[in-house]
């Protein structure tokens, strides 16, 4: 009677230990997953603002007759969407 | 068995608390490397609006926590986060600079002068393929030279200079307008968590030409 309710606490305890590294595991996740896609979401606004800024202001210096011959690949791995200058669209 | 759990239980509680540190700092670095790229971005499209309009730089006030955050960019070399430097191409051609005007990018902290560095601009007349631009200069009177991406149109010559105690702030600033457009690249010192290491700026002046503005006006 003794050893079956010992071994009935110690099932409880380890039903315990189980749920709180489950929870935390869980909740571990859930700010991974929250951080990276608000970091993500936050890099293509600001990547998306930097490539619009950079092509007005080329597009101007075009418009007043001098050629454009640098480097544009700075942005090619920054957030989504084409950038003019690298080879393939990201 | 009651141990085994407790230890378990232990260990698994020390450890998220290092994971959580570790994510808070990581995010931490992230948040921060975008704003200081954003400060020193708005920051030099401030001092071309200034110097177009033929004033000097001096945007900041000692007492504020712009300052503050400004000298932590841009003073106290070589622990700056930042410089406006060129790439490590050093086979850049003297004859490109040769003659050319010195531009001068001096940095002055609220205790007064901390850094220069100096840049030559190559005029519309070189050949070859030695591009239109600036020529970063490692020291003044060296020769070596690395050509950089910067690129400063038209421009005899700039001095850019914070003016927080050094500078009078009615002296204006030569040269700056004729400048068509400037291009200015920023190599982070630091590890970058940036997906670039180097940024770049690209500021072009209006069609129309700037009006002098007193001082007082901006």
């Amino acid at each position: 009677m003794l050893g079956t309710k010992l071994t009935g606490v110690a099932m409880l305890e380890m039903l315990l230990v189980l749920t709180l590294l489950a929870s935390g595991l869980s909740a571990m996740l859930k700010i991974h997953t929250h951080n990276e896609v608000m970091w993500q979401r936050f890099t293509n606004t600001y990547c998306a603002h930097l490539k619009s800024s950079e092509n007005t202001a080329q597009s101007r210096l075009l418009d007043k007759g001098i050629e454009v011959d640098w480097n544009n690949g700075w942005l090619c791995q920054c957030g989504i969407g084409s950038t003019p200058g690298c080879k393939t669209a990201l | 068995m009651a141990m085994a759990l407790s230890s378990l239980v232990a260990s698994a509680m020390l450890h998220s608390v290092s994971w959580l540190v570790a994510t808070h700092q990581q995010q931490n670095a992230r948040i921060t490397s975008w704003e200081r790229e954003l400060v020193v971005r708005q920051t030099f499209q401030h001092v071309f609006l200034r110097l177009r309009q033929g004033l000097p730089w001096s945007s900041f006030d000692c007492a504020s926590d712009q300052s503050a955050q400004a000298d932590s960019l841009l003073g106290t070399a070589p622990d700056s986060l930042l410089s406006v430097t060129g790439s490590d191409d050093d086979s850049a051609p003297s004859r490109a600079v040769r003659g050319s005007d010195v531009i001068t990018i001096r940095h002055f902290g609220c205790a007064g002068y901390v850094t220069e560095q100096y840049f030559v601009g190559r005029h519309s007349g070189g050949k070859g393929d030695e591009r239109f631009g600036l020529y970063f200069r490692e020291r003044i009177g060296e020769e070596r030279w690395g050509y950089s991406q910067e690129i400063m149109l038209g421009l005899p010559r700039i001095t850019v200079e914070r003016c927080d105690t050094v500078c009078q702030p009615a002296i204006n600033v030569p040269g700056f307008h004729s400048a068509e457009g400037l291009r200015l690249a920023f190599h982070w010192h630091e590890d970058a968590v940036l997906p670039f290491p180097v940024s770049y700026l690209t500021l072009v002046t209006p069609a129309a030409r700037a009006i002098s503005l007193s001082p007082g006006s901006l």
